[in-house]
């Protein structure tokens, strides 16, 4: 077959969409989606990339040298370690309607953000008012608008103009240090509703002729309290805007405008055939479920905000559903409904999720754009958590819900990897975040908020079917990130001085395969003047990050929080002395009682702002991975292994992995013949104490009957019941009348 | 020289994936370089899954024809009774369609003791009323085929629902003999309506 000829097809595809020359973005906009209803723009060929595969890759490779130059170089333009050291976060280069053409790396869930905040500019004429001109910068944080996961999240938008007309926006995002929130940070714990978030701003012209109005810095420096780390995070993204304007000029001088509109088109068309074929590839028809849940706790907040007052548990289930065509859908019907609560999310926040989620799955080898997207099918029931029908709900810490949304649908779409061979694919998925931050006064007067990023840059990875997960390695939401150097978050955090950062012992999900070992980080305060510290992050210890382990293996513990007020640290590190680094080393050293402490709280869930003086210590852990396959069948040496690098005890070892060591402590090695006894010891210990599921139903059904179970968790089934999909699953399953209600004459919210 | 014969770190093309490579990977035989080049390889081998399931059946010795692996011990097997979900221990667990916990044993950690057992220390053990640990374990071998940590109540979530005549029909072109449309149902809540007293 003869390749086509690449000026016919520039002809044929210039003369047929226009690319904007001439016609208003609505315009533009109205019949890209008129066309996009299956393939995008409705293209039925690769016609420049069969004409000529190298010029189109080159083509694509530019502009995705761009992006990538543009976030190497201009993170350092940021003062803030969560952008300069970690990466938080990611440029994209869209078309004039908004779809991602190509991003780079980072904070790569953000994708789904950026067509939201180009539509919601298009659809309420900007074009018109306030304009769309060369230069014009739109910059902008608000979830309900703009797709924004949280307000922490930070987009700047800059227009491309080549030959007189839009041919492009750039756009960079990253999560800032303080949101302006009543709680300080950049993920309150406590919001009742948009009003409490923060500095929550649609999108808004705050410059012109690339550079930004006065104004707009002197509302950073009111409405927030990291204003240099908030202004010198704007001009970054600004600079990375420009660094992608100017590439894609050199792009269009090289190739000539017409290609660069066609081509872009391909290049998403390509991504979205590429994950279409890898769905094909890799995953099974057929549907796979898991399930997370969050708890919040916000029962005494009712002195302020009445109607947020009481506890939540909120129920995050996740369907992946494979089609017969390698349609690849990814929904929550039957979440809880929204609520007075930080962890709602705009539908930017799921699709964060859930594209990150087909990224790790079916984007390899791919080109990551809406093509991906627009295959993937993601959806949340209007009024549910993670579609809110009210505008005003709060969505300042979602990230907390959908992370594990991730999760669960990574491991579904293992449940696929594993049936079709590709075990190499196989994992959990599973991590869990955490992140200290508050807001004070300094002992010179100045005023600060902080947001410390280190957990959302290295989580425990989950366990792969053949191998344990890895400690602190990784984050699902950002490929390219680590955890920052102690020594970057020591100044920028005045009070807060490392002591430690420790894997945990214990802190995983055991298996065949254990989960990566989640990290624990300890500070003690110094010097604080005025200073409250609280916690944005994911799920906490009530419960496990997703509900499911994989194959037998336990799914992976949450997030812990501990404080100690009032010791006598200071005095210790003057003198010398050994000090705690540790969350388990403190509790030791106030058992022995080198330490003193006469106060501490631990947290299980979500802190409220905690007042912190000078020696007073916080601690917290995270990162925990979900473990694969039954823990007897673990190799014993891996155990002991384990035992050496003190991640395990020998309690554990012997009552989760049924293996037995000899010798003193410290010096232990695996006797094999006592571990293969245990081991058949356990087994039959689980035939003796294991119930037939029927029995187990028939007993159970009568205490959901009588809706026996603690007021949060009966709360969680009534107002999940709402949605039909949970209703049918529960009254289903413990056969039920379809219409059975907790509380037929309860209000709605 | 093929790469059945070369050793290990020789699997740089699809067609490299052989039916020995395949029987190791499931004997977790395979290097950590071996399972790094088959996540960096360009395209998976296509046939994977035909390799995959002839080395599963020599491996388990199903007299039954295996249709799928749900898990690392469960299978869907083709069977004279229908297609039957079933441990590679031999018990059976019944119909693909209905959740196999249902023909499970369960063990419900549902107290501080019991949970800290496996999650050691308080501090991040999941809390009783909020959340039980429920362990499913095989009725024939004991073993221990799933964990899920959920608050009491819920039902128990079914994994894994696959379309199998889609998937052997369309994707592979190999429909199955007794394909119906039939088979791809969640029929759970039937089988607890009838464990009604």
């Amino acid at each position: 077959m003869t390749p086509p000829n690449e000026a016919a097809v520039l002809e044929m595809r210039t003369r047929s969409a226009a690319g904007g020359a001439g016609r208003s973005l609505k315009a533009l906009l109205a019949e890209r989606d008129r066309l996009s209803t299956d393939s995008y723009y409705g293209l039925t060929d690769l016609s420049l990339k069969d004409a000529d595969p190298p010029r189109y890759e080159r083509f694509y490779s530019a502009l995705r040298v761009g992006l990538f130059s543009a976030r190497e170089v201009s993170k350092f333009v940021s003062a803030s370690p969560g952008s300069r050291e970690m990466g938080e976060l990611l440029f994209g280069l869209l078309t004039p309607e908004g779809d991602p053409i190509g991003i780079s790396q980072g904070l790569a869930g953000s994708l789904a953000s950026m067509p939201i905040g180009v539509r919601w500019m298009i659809e309420n004429d900007y074009e018109t008012n306030p304009g769309i001109r060369e230069g014009d910068i739109f910059s902008g944080d608000d979830p309900y608008t703009m797709g924004a996961i949280h307000p922490g999240d930070c987009f700047t938008y800059l227009p491309i103009f080549a030959q007189g007309r839009l041919v492009a926006w750039a756009s960079g995002m990253n999560h800032i240090m303080d949101v302006g929130s009543m709680i300080g940070g950049s993920w309150p714990p406590f919001s009742q509703d948009t009003f409490t978030d923060g500095f929550v701003m649609p999108l808004t012209k705050t410059g012109e002729h690339y550079e930004y109005h006065a104004w707009w810095l002197q509302v950073w420096k009111r409405r927030t309290r990291a204003a240099v780390f908030n202004i010198l995070d704007e001009k970054m993204r600004l600079s990375g805007c420009q660094m992608i304007e100017r590439k894609v000029h050199e792009v269009i001088a090289e190739f000539g405008i017409d290609y660069f509109i066609a081509g872009v088109r391909e290049i998403i068309e390509d991504g979205r055939r590429e994950v279409k074929r890898n769905v094909r590839a890799l995953a099974v028809p057929g549907r796979a479920r898991n399930a997370a849940f969050r708890t919040a706790g916000y029962t005494g907040v009712g002195v302020l905000f009445p109607l947020a007052d009481r506890e939540y548990l909120i129920h995050v289930p996740v369907e992946s559903r494979v089609d017969g065509a390698a349609g690849l859908g990814i929904d929550t019907a039957g979440a809880s409904p929204w609520g007075f609560h930080s962890y709602n999310g705009f539908p930017g926040a799921l699709e964060g999720a859930a594209y990150l989620s087909a990224m790790d799955g079916y984007a390899h080898g791919s080109k990551i754009n809406h093509g991906l997207m627009q295959h993937v099918r993601v959806g949340a029931e209007k009024g549910s958590v993670l579609n809110p029908d009210y505008e005003h709900a709060a969505a300042s810490n979602p990230w907390a819900t959908t992370v594990s949304i991730i999760s669960c649908a990574i491991s579904n779409a293992s449940r696929g990897f594993l049936a079709r061979g590709y075990l190499e694919e196989c994992w959990t998925g599973e991590a869990s975040w955490d992140g200290v931050q508050g807001s004070g006064i300094l002992p010179n007067g100045q005023s600060w908020g902080f947001t410390n990023l280190q957990f959302v840059g290295g989580s425990g990875m989950g366990a792969f079917a053949y191998k344990d997960g890895l400690p602190t390695a990784w984050t699902n939401w950002n490929h390219r990130s680590d955890i920052g150097n102690v020594e970057e978050w020591e100044y920028v955090t005045p009070a807060l001085y490392y002591i430690g950062r420790r894997l945990v012992p214990e802190y995983c999900g055991h298996g065949k395969f254990r989960g990566g070992v989640g990290h624990s980080a300890t500070y003690v305060i110094r010097n604080p003047g005025k200073l409250a510290l609280n916690r944005g992050g994911g799920t906490m210890a009530r419960g496990t990050v997703i509900a499911n382990g994989m194959a037998g293996g336990y799914p992976a513990p949450g997030v812990f929080v501990k404080t100690y007020h009032e010791t006598n640290m200071h005095e210790r590190m003057a003198a010398g002395a050994p000090f705690p680094s540790s969350p388990w080393e403190i509790d030791e050293f106030i058992a022995s009682g080198e330490l003193e402490a006469r106060r501490a709280t631990t947290w299980k869930q979500d802190t409220p702002p905690i007042e912190m003086k000078d020696g007073d210590i916080y601690t917290h852990a995270s990162g925990a991975g979900g473990g694969w396959g039954d823990p007897l069948e673990r190799d014993p040496a891996r155990v002991q292994e384990d035992l050496v690098r003190g991640w395990l005890g020998v309690e554990t070892a012997r009552e989760v992995y049924g293996v037995v060591f000899d010798g003193a402590p410290g010096d232990e090695t695996v006797d094999p013949e006592g571990t293969a006894k245990l081991r058949q010891t356990i087994r039959q210990r689980r035939l003796q104490r294991g119930v037939p599921v029927k029995d187990w139903w028939r007993a159970e059904r009568r205490r959901v009957q009588a809706g026996d179970f603690i007021e949060t968790v009966r709360a969680m089934h009534q107002e999940s019941m709402r949605f039909a999909r949970y209703r049918e699953e529960f009254t289903g399953f413990w056969a039920l009348a379809p219409d059975f209600d907790y509380d037929p004459e309860g209000e709605q919210r | 020289m093929s790469a059945e014969h070369a050793g290990p770190a020789s699997v740089d093309r699809p067609e490299e994936v052989g039916p020995r490579l395949v029987a190791r990977m499931l004997e977790g035989e395979l290097s950590w370089e071996e399972w790094r080049q088959l996540l960096k390889l360009p395209r998976k081998d296509p046939d994977r899954v035909q390799k995959y399931l002839r080395a599963l059946q020599a491996r388990t010795g199903f007299a039954d024809r295996i249709l799928m692996r749900i898990s690392d011990h469960l299978y869907i097997l083709h069977t004279a009774a229908g297609r039957i979900v079933t441990c590679d221990c031999g018990h059976a667990f019944g119909d693909y369609r209905v959740n196999w916990k249902l023909a499970a044993l369960v063990y419900v950690r549902d107290t501080a003791p019991s949970i800290t057992e496996v999650y050691r220390c308080k501090d991040f053990a999941p809390e009783p009323g909020w959340s039980e640990v429920r362990e499913y374990y095989c009725p024939g071998c004991a073993t221990q085929l799933c964990v899920e940590v959920v608050p009491p109540g819920y039902p128990p979530i079914f994994e894994f629902l696959p379309d199998l005549d889609t998937f052997y029909r369309d994707w592979l072109g190999e429909p199955l003999p007794d394909a119906a449309p039939t088979w791809y149902a969640d029929h759970t809540a039937r089988v607890t309506a009838s464990w009604q007293d």
